[in-house]
Parts: structure tokens; sequence; C-alpha cells
């Protein structure tokens, strides 16, 4: 007698990929400095978006002046917790309408370069040892032969500078450490076997690397994105600090950092409320980053 | 080894001559006519005119790229509008003040990054550990110029520990090389010697704190890693004594990954530069470069950007040679092939 018997499969009742999520998420939340990271970071983009409207005095962000209240000393007066400028104007307000230019700085750079910057260390190491490999990492080579600081400094200053400038050099600047990283990862990928599989099987070519290659180097590019952010806001600040960045009255922190300058040191908080504002972004995105990379690591 | 050595030079150069394409693009097509910038806006066309043909500004633009890299391999890299001299003698001036800030920077990088990644990496997980863990993110995360503005706000204004910039209080040494520390050794003028370290060593601080303690993470990553490797279990087990175990068992293959990566801030320092010497009133190649880029010096910035283009090839070719020395697989892999 020939019966059939019907084996009843067990049934998955999340999809992988919404546990795999969750894999990674209990991965990150075991460090409390990923916690603190993923916190601050939050805090200091909820203060970027929405600082015009939770500031004290939104007026004093351009040209404004009331000498009668200049140079209050931090701590002491109600009013201005943080202390006032050289024109009465409120640091605490300004400090954080900084937030708003430092990571509308770091957003359109990195906006701008991840893309191409992927997709070309895609290609590249996709055609490894072909010419066009060739081709895109050896100009790539070219704006990594420089620090970026200093050929950022040197476009913003054949450019008017001012802060959209100062955002093109950045990005400028940027995209060839993306193609780096992505080539590095995709190149090593290249003859694994479900690359070759794919190919045996007569995918297409934009098949291989974009569903193929680049799931595989999400995890890198997501950490190097973070990281980014913090060291994006560095260069941006330190162009403004020199001055070939934004220019006064723009509340952007590297530039009130360097206003502040000029009076040190009677009037030092002019300037140290903003540094630590910068200080405090680089530190939230610097351990928000090294959380993410510790989730993708096994 | 030599044919390593050699394609990394190769590679360099060819770096510095797309770099110096760039650049020269960047200097003299984005800005507009650079003969129009050099002279009174009432001069007749006439004299514009023979101006540009005397400088060569009315041939096209590969055929000026040539020129101008015949007289930068002449040693002439143009005048500077800003200081009405050769740029190539500004930066024989301004340089070598900007250098000995960055050796002693990386001095002080290495020596530091050394001490506390050994010591994180040695007692990990205990106390010694978690301090160097939160003083490295502390130290990344602030940005140069302000650990800057911060020790010359601490140290120099309120406690009057050091000064709060310039290079020298006293008499400067009679110029031979240009490094105030090697004129002031040579003309037996110690006072100078000690008042240079003195005036150097906040900027100098300021410059490597970062990458001091980006470094000591990485050597105390690498000697957590490879202190579980079966290599080290067996020279333990054979009785070594604990400190060569550590030192020459440990350490070495430990340090691979943190001797690129100071390569590379080292290189960086040179951009970083530029701010420690603003704040610092150093008076240094960064800081003229700046004051240069200021006024919209062309020939200034392009030397700027190709000198130090050039000193951070050498930088990452030293640090390539130091890598592949230290850890034989390099070495091993360029003999097959």
């Amino acid at each position: 007698m020939n019966k059939t018997k019907k084996i009843r499969l067990f049934k998955i009742k999340q999809s992988p990929r919404w546990e795999y999520a969750k894999r990674r998420w209990y991965r990150f939340s075991r460090s409390p400095l990923s916690i603190a990271g993923l916190v601050i970071s939050a805090i200091c983009i909820f203060i970027g978006l929405f600082a015009p409207y939770i500031v004290p005095y939104p007026e004093h962000a351009g040209y404004f002046s009331n000498y009668a209240d200049a140079f209050i000393p931090p701590f002491q007066n109600s009013k201005y917790p943080f202390g006032t400028d050289e024109y009465g104007r409120d640091i605490l307000t300004r400090t954080m309408l900084g937030f708003q230019y430092s990571l509308m700085m770091a957003g359109v750079v990195l906006s701008l370069v991840v893309a191409p910057g992927v997709i070309l260390g895609l290609i590249a190491g996709y055609y490894k040892d072909r010419w066009i490999d060739m081709v895109i990492m050896r100009i790539s080579d070219i704006f990594i032969a420089v620090p970026p600081l200093v050929l950022a400094l040197a476009i913003c200053s054949v450019l008017e500078p001012n802060i959209f400038n100062a955002m093109m050099a950045v990005s400028l600047m940027w995209w060839p450490w993306y193609a780096r990283l992505t080539y590095n990862v995709s190149s090593a990928m290249r003859n694994e076997y479900f690359v070759q599989a794919a190919e045996v099987m007569g995918a297409s070519t934009f098949h291989i690397i974009f569903k193929e290659i680049l799931p595989n180097c999400l995890g890198p590019i997501l950490t190097k994105v973070t990281l980014d952010v913090g060291w994006v806001i560095l260069i941006g600040s330190a162009l403004s600090f020199v001055g070939l960045g934004a220019q006064p009255p723009t509340p952007d922190l590297g530039t009130m950092v360097a206003d502040g300058g000029k009076w040190m040191p009677d009037f030092w908080w002019m300037s140290m409320f903003p540094a630590s504002a910068i200080a405090i972004i680089i530190l939230g995105f610097n351990l928000l980053g090294d959380g993410i990379r510790d989730m993708f690591t096994e | 080894m030599r044919t390593y050595i050699a394609r990394r030079l190769g590679f360099a150069l060819f770096s510095l001559i797309g770099l110096s394409i760039l650049v020269f693009y960047l200097a003299r097509v984005i800005p507009g006519d650079p003969v129009l910038m050099m002279v009174d806006p009432r001069t007749p066309p006439q004299i514009i005119e023979e101006l540009r043909h005397k400088l060569g500004l009315d041939r096209p633009l590969y055929m000026q790229y040539w020129f101008w890299l015949g007289d930068v391999f002449r040693g002439d890299l143009g005048f500077s509008v800003y200081t009405k001299r050769s740029v190539t003698s500004d930066v024989l001036d301004y340089l070598p003040a900007s250098l000995e800030l960055v050796i002693l920077a990386a001095l002080m990088e290495v020596v530091g990054s050394f001490i506390l990644g050994v010591l994180a990496g040695a007692h990990a997980y205990k106390w010694p550990d978690n301090l160097v863990r939160i003083i490295s993110y502390i130290g990344i995360s602030i940005p140069s110029f302000v650990w800057a503005i911060i020790f010359q706000l601490i140290f120099a204004w309120q406690l009057a520990l050091f000064p709060t910039g310039g290079l020298l209080d006293v008499p400067s040494p009679p110029r031979v090389t240009g490094f105030t520390s090697l004129d002031s050794l040579i003309a037996g003028r110690f006072d100078a010697f000690v008042d240079f370290i003195w005036h150097a060593t906040l900027p100098a601080f300021a410059l490597c704190i970062g990458g001091m303690m980006q470094d000591a993470r990485i050597i105390r990553a690498g000697m957590v890693e490879n202190k579980d490797k079966e290599y080290v279990a067996m020279a333990t087990s054979q009785g070594l004594p604990e400190r060569l175990v550590m030192f020459k068992y440990l350490l070495k293959p430990s340090i691979i990954p943190a001797v690129t990566v100071m390569g590379m801030d080292i290189a960086a320092m040179l951009g970083n530069a530029f701010l420690v010497e603003m704040v610092f009133v150093w008076p240094g190649f960064s800081r003229h470069a700046i004051n240069a880029m200021y006024r919209s010096d062309l020939n200034t910035i392009v030397a700027t950007v190709m000198v130090i283009g050039i000193i951070f090839a050498i930088v990452n070719i030293i640090t390539d040679i130091i890598v592949a020395y230290l850890d034989p697989r390099i070495r091993l892999m360029e003999r097959g092939e």
C-alpha cells in the first residue's frame, strides 16, 4: 500500500529578515556606549531640525545688537544661561542654531558623496585588475594624495568663501574614501561562490553588482556614513574656523569658535560653548558608528 | 623589497602628477583671468596683452601646464602676489617651522600611543583599560583646533606654564638650516633650544592628541586579539618571561595596523597644522598659506597643495616600508610574485 503522508513543515512565523534585524539590535543594545551614542546623536538631530522653533531668541541668529547685554558671563543671568557675545547675542541660541548648519553640512555632503563613491567602488571591485578598475582607483588616488582639509581649503579659497562652496569642496574630497572602502570589500567578494553562481546562471552584471555584491557591503558603508557625520562636521567647522567656510553673522559653530577666539582669555565662553557643541556631535556619532560596527561584526 | 618600494614610488609619482593637473586646473580656470587679477583695473588693455604674452598666458591650457611643470622641476614655483617674492623662497622660509612642529607632534604621538596602548592592552578589561578608553573617546571627539584653544586657555593663560604663542622669546639663533631647533644646537644656544621646545609643546600636543588616542585604541585591540593566539600560548607554556612574551611576541604583530594608521595621522597633521598654527600664532607654512588664501594668491595656493602632497607621499612611503619590515608576510608575498 502506497500511502503518502503529508509532512507538516515547520512554519516560520517571522520573516528571516526581521529575525536578523532583531539579532543585530540585540547586539547593538548590549553596549551602553552604543546606546549613549544613539541618544546623543538623536538629541543633536532633534536640535538641528527644530532649533529655530525652540531657541529663546531666534532673532539673535543674524545681525542683531543689544550692547546693554553684551559680554554677560555664563551661569549668572537667568536670561542668558551660556552668556552673551560682543553684540549682546545669546550664546545658547546661536550654539543651538549652529547644530543646524553643521548637520546640514554633513547631510548635504554625505548625500552627494555616498552614492557615486559606492557605485564607482563597486564597478572597480567587480572589474578588478581590468582597465576600468585602474582608471577609477588611480583617479581616486589623486584626491587622496593630500589631506582632505588642505585641498578643501584650496578650493574654497579660489571660489568665493561661503557655506555652499564649502559643501561642494568637501564633497569633492570625500567620494574617493567611499570608492576605496567599497572597492576593498567588493573586490574581496569577487571570487566568492555566490557571485560565481550568479554569473553561471547568466545574471546580468547589473544584477550581480547591485543585488549580490552591494547588500554584502552595506555593513561597512553604513558604519562609515555614521562615523563620517562627525568627520564632515569637523572639516566643515575647520573651514569656517579659518574663515573660508560659512561667513559671519551665520551662527556656524566653527565661525563662532573663531570669533570667540579673538576675545580670549577674558570672554572664554564665546568660543568654549560652540567648541563643546562640536565635540558633543562628533562624540555622539563616533559612539553610534562604533555601535553599528559591532553590530555587523560577527 | 626593492620592487615593492619602486612600485610604491611609481604610484605616488602618478598621484602627484594627477594632483598637479587638478590643482593647476582649479587655480587657472575657476577664479577667472589671472592677468586681470594681477594688475590695476585702470591698466590699458595693450599692457595687459603684453603681460599676458610675457607670462605665457595666451597659450592653450595644456601648453601652460607643460611650461609650469618645467618651472616646478627647475624649482621655480612662480611669483607670490601676497609677499611680492618668489614662492620658492617663501616655502623655504616658512616650511621648516611647520615641519618641526609636525615632527615633534609625531614623536609625541608615537610615544604616547605606545605607552597608553600597551598599558590598556596589558590590563585589558581592568581599570587602566577603561580609563584609556574614556580618555580616547574624549581625545578623538575634540578637534585639534579646539584642543589648541583649550590648552591655550588653561596652560597658557590661566596657569601661565607655557607661552601663549609665537616661536621664540629669546633672540633667534643665526639661520643655517632654517630649522630653529637645529640652528640653535649648531650655534650652541641651548637656551634657544629649550625656549623653542617650550613654545612648541602645546601646539604639538594639540596636534597629536586625537591621533594618539586613536592609535592607543588600535594597539590595545591588536594586543587583546593576539593574546589568544596559539603562538603566544606556546611561548608562555615554554616558560618565557612575561616581559619577553609581551614585547617580542605580542606587541610586534599588534602594532602593524597601528603603524599604518599612525602614518596616515602624521600625514594628516600637515592639514590640521593649518588650524593649530592659527591659534598659537606659529610662524609656519600653514599660517602663511592661510594668509595667502585670504588674498587669493594662486601661485602660493598651488605650491601649498603640491608641497603638502609631496610630504604626504614621502610619509606614506616611509610608513609602507616600516610596515613591510614589521610584517614578513608582505615581504614574502613580494618575493613570491
